[in-house]
């Protein structure tokens, strides 16, 4: 059987195709199966299917300023039930990427980030005397400190030289 | 005797440590013994993951690293740990390029990763290291058939390539254990669903409305608690019950050795039953034996 391909081609699906894993775009039929799988989707704004078919119109501007490929939480349950073998999250992911490079990256993002690579790890500031108070009854070792040197290298290595 | 380093995380040591005391004296009675990785650092998951690659790269490999040092396997009992470990490992495997880049990073603390460390999450320990029926004679005071629904967490079991899931397999392992401990595993509607966590920095109001929907459903399936496997979701689904208007009745929220530990014959107190935000007293009630 000769199969056609029907994806409707816009240079942003071209952009996108080119990055790994932003080539599944070109599968999708857009039939809506992931927003009717999508738990953030029940009783939200987001809708998976809608952000596909703004990708597949080209839409690019659209998608880019959008939080929604950011409220996709990677739990790949749309993909379980996509018929046509879309990595839902794969794509999202590429989207992020391109969103970064214009400097469109949501500040929760940014703010957990920095947290993260500065402290070494996230909870530095919630760790109490009393957190450290159940450790100790419980019988848990209670320094958690993070080695953070690594971590500041990370982050002057990746991040702030823009890289 | 099994022996892993356990990776803590960011959330499990300071938001539920009961999660991660209970974790080792429930293997350390079932024949595996865990220490904790110290002087580790953050995964990355989902936050670094998403933003920078490279740099996720080298925190997962600095981890690994370190566990390839003391010569044992990693043991998660994060989703998302577990999830971006075993996914950053297989990135970093894949290409030796990726890997030399790794590698020099961790050079100057004298550290190396060579592919040998293997990551696994809790629940992979009870389906690969832990024979059912050892566990089965490891009962001491079997629960007397009370309700209980497995919450799945998505990180960690989900149909994808990182998870060491046979395509298609509805994950089973909690449900079994449930069994195997006395209880009577529940089945309900979004049982495969997301807790709404990995959300929460997003639309915190939307995260609840997700864990909510999820937990209306394990009361209508008549369920007594819900036993998790992730920081994450086990702390999400507590969570979403104290927010807005009072619920009545709450349904009790134990990881699974919260779960396990009392059928094993372990105090509360080890498993730091006191600490959880819902009572488990309902549940606890249909132990049998001597207590």
């Amino acid at each position: 059987m000769v199969r056609t391909r029907l994806t409707p081609s816009s240079s942003f699906i071209q952009e996108l195709t080119t990055m790994p894993g932003g080539e599944l775009i070109e599968k999708c039929v857009a039939c809506g199966v992931c927003t009717a799988t999508c738990a953030i989707a029940s009783g939200s704004q987001y809708n998976p299917r809608q952000i596909m078919q703004k990708i597949l119109v080209g839409a690019r501007e659209r998608v880019l300023e959008s939080e929604q490929p950011w409220l996709c939480k990677t739990c790949h349950l749309c993909e379980d039930t996509c018929q046509y073998g879309v990595k839902l999250a794969d794509v999202f992911k590429v989207v992020r990427k391109l969103a970064i490079k214009e400097g469109l990256v949501p500040i929760a993002f940014q703010q957990a980030a920095r947290t993260i690579l500065t402290d070494g790890w996230l909870m530095k500031d919630a760790y109490s005397d009393f957190v450290a108070d159940e450790r100790q009854e419980l019988g848990l070792g209670t320094r958690l400190s993070q080695n953070k040197r690594y971590t500041r290298d990370v982050k002057s290595k990746f991040f702030d030289t823009g890289g | 005797m099994k022996e892993y380093v356990l990776f803590r995380g960011c959330i499990a040591p300071v938001r539920l440590p009961a999660y991660e005391a209970a974790t080792i004296v429930v293997l350390e009675k079932l024949g595996i013994e865990v220490s904790p990785l110290n002087n580790a650092n953050c995964c990355g998951a989902n936050y670094i993951e998403s933003l920078n690659e490279k740099a996720f790269l080298a925190l997962g490999g600095r981890i690994l690293a370190l566990a390839e040092k003391e010569g044992k396997d990693i043991l998660a009992i994060c989703g998302a740990c577990s999830g971006s470990l075993k996914h950053a490992k297989k990135l970093i495997d894949r290409r030796k390029r990726v890997r030399t880049d790794v590698n020099e990073l961790l050079a100057k603390e004298g550290l190396e990763y060579t592919k040998k460390v293997k990551v696994k999450h809790l629940l992979d320990v009870f389906e690969e290291d832990i024979a059912f029926d050892t566990l089965r004679a490891a009962i001491t005071n079997q629960y007397a058939g009370v309700r209980m629904a497995a919450h799945y967490g998505c990180h960690l079991t989900r149909e994808f390539d990182d998870m060491n899931n046979i395509e298609g397999a509805k994950p089973t392992i909690i449900d079994t254990i449930i069994r195997i401990a006395g209880g009577r595993p529940v089945e309900y509607p979004t049982k495969g669903r997301c807790c709404g966590a990995p959300i929460l920095a997003m639309d915190e109001k939307l995260a609840g409305k997700v864990g909510m929907e999820k937990i209306r459903n394990v009361r209508d399936a008549g369920a007594a608690g819900i036993v998790t496997a992730c920081s994450y979701c086990d702390i999400q689904l507590s969570q979403v019950q104290f927010g807005g208007r009072l619920e009545k009745s709450r349904i009790a929220v134990m990881t699974l050795p919260q779960f396990l530990g009392p059928a094993l014959g372990i105090l509360d107190d080890e498993l730091g039953m006191h600490m959880n935000r819902t009572s488990p007293s309902q549940i606890l009630g249909s132990l049998t034996g001597v207590r």
